[in-house]
């Protein structure tokens, strides 16, 4: 599995994605990972199909005693199917997920991980000297549903928010905007259900210093495609792609 | 003969398996009844049936309480069963992790959390051998229970000659006990079957972890 760093200052972001071992038919998703000292948060994990491959690559960054956090966007599978593998190997970690969804994760399995349920006004994950805001971003496209930024690296991990279906292979970050929205136009019409949850939270995001917008599938934006893909987006009527 | 299928589901196919028994045995029991009322009405005539009835009523009872148990010890057995494939799941990964990722900086931190998965695992293994032995135990229970009940349906045949007019009707029922004990023995040794094979998996598994 590919690893990307995207900040590295104090702390780090590393992006973890495009990975050639993949089963066929499966969806590729990025994971992120955020090290900060001697501790690590590891934003939606991925599938239990790809743990084995993630597992790897984390390894590479930190060893597991430090992933002392996890973070779910939402409940989908390919967010936090793998947690009952991570919940053998991680024994006193916290999984921070919608409140909304604790019965439904819960059934991945968690034995050991303490699920700490997000109210959905959002909250702050403390990560050893810095913390991270948890943005909601409710049916964007789940019912619960949060994003995390960092201010002092200015990311925003955005879930499915600029998601985009690509081949494998495909570059980190966006080249080239206006070819990218034919990857992602559908995407956000078909998963996101409603304009007034969209409009919401590009008032809310427009707030944010981002640098980086960090989606769950696809490029990452970065500088003034951020602010493209935000005007794009809250033009677009979203809730529409039914035949 | 059971082809070979995943212990966790052959586990918790003893449950089903022998839910089928519990209901035999209740029309087991109700066949027994009735024999009783015919016997009763027949007087004299099938005095020799009514301890045989009392006798096979009273066994149909236990085999329902028996199969009541191994039902409960099925479900905990299918649950620990699950939970071994759990575990060794993750055993399995976390060791392929470790030779792929054998260059990373930190896979030796993988040591501690293999080494507290497998002395699980072993635990699990434990209980899970102990809850197979005893529903072992209790299936072979009912099985000798239905071998008796077979022996004395055939004595009720004897006594179901002497009853004369009523000889046809208990003959009947002597023929339906019989039916239902052969049934609940295939049954039982069905789940005796899948339970072996459940074992022997679980037994194969021990092995090539200890390997």
């Amino acid at each position: 599995m590919k690893a990307t760093n995207i900040y590295d200052q104090r702390h780090q972001w590393v992006v973890f994605g495009r990975d050639p071992d993949k089963p066929d038919g499966i969806i590729d998703t990025n994971q992120y990972l955020v090290c900060v000292d001697d501790r690590a948060l590891l934003l939606d994990p991925g599938g239990i199909e790809i743990f084995s491959s993630m597992l790897s690559a984390v390894l590479h960054h930190v060893s597991v005693d430090q992933i002392t956090d996890l973070f779910a966007s939402h409940q989908d599978p390919d967010i936090i199917s793998s947690l009952g593998l991570w919940d053998q190997a991680l024994p006193n970690a916290r999984l921070h997920a919608p409140w909304i969804w604790e019965g439904f994760i819960r059934h991945f399995g968690l034995s050991n991980i303490k699920y700490e349920p997000i109210p959905d006004e959002g909250g702050e994950i403390h990560l050893g000297s810095i913390k991270l805001n948890l943005v909601p971003a409710h049916y964007l496209h789940s019912s619960g549903n949060f994003h995390v930024y960092d201010p002092v690296a200015k990311i925003l991990m955005s879930g499915d928010v600029g998601a985009a279906l690509e081949p494998p292979g495909a570059d980190m970050y966006v080249d080239d905007f206006d070819e990218h929205i034919n990857k992602m136009k559908m995407f956000h019409q078909r998963w996101m259900p409603s304009n007034r949850a969209k409009n919401d939270w590009v008032k809310r995001v427009r707030q944010l210093d981002v640098e980086i917008l960090a989606p769950q599938h696809g490029r990452l934006f970065k500088g003034e495609n951020v602010g493209r893909f935000l005007d794009w987006f809250e033009a677009l009527e979203v809730g529409a792609a039914i035949a | 003969m059971i082809t070979k299928e995943a212990a966790f589901v052959s586990s918790t196919s003893v449950a089903a398996e022998l839910f089928v028994v519990a209901g035999v045995a209740r029309a087991m029991s109700i066949s027994v009844k009735n024999a009783k009322a015919i016997a009763n009405r027949a007087g004299v005539k099938a005095r020799g049936f009514s301890p045989i009835t009392d006798f096979i009523d009273e066994m149909s009872i236990e085999t329902m309480k028996l199969v009541n148990l191994i039902n409960k010890d099925s479900i905990e057995l299918s649950r620990l069963a699950i939970n071994e494939l759990r575990i060794r799941d993750a055993v399995e990964k976390f060791r392929k992790v470790s030779e792929t990722a054998s260059d990373a900086k930190y896979v030796s931190s993988l040591i501690e959390p293999i080494k507290k998965l497998k002395k699980i695992q072993y635990e699990e293994q434990v209980k899970l051998h102990s809850y197979a032995r005893k529903l072992k135990d209790l299936m072979d229970d009912i099985s000798k229970k239905m071998s008796v009940a077979s022996v004395i349906v055939s004595n009720s045949r004897i006594e179901a000659v002497n009853a004369e007019e009523y000889r046809s009707n208990l003959e009947s029922i002597a023929n339906d006990i019989e039916s239902a004990c052969a049934t609940i023995r295939e049954r039982v040794n069905s789940s005796e079957q899948r339970l072996d094979s459940a074992i022997q998996q679980w037994k194969g598994n021990a092995q090539d972890e200890s390997d």
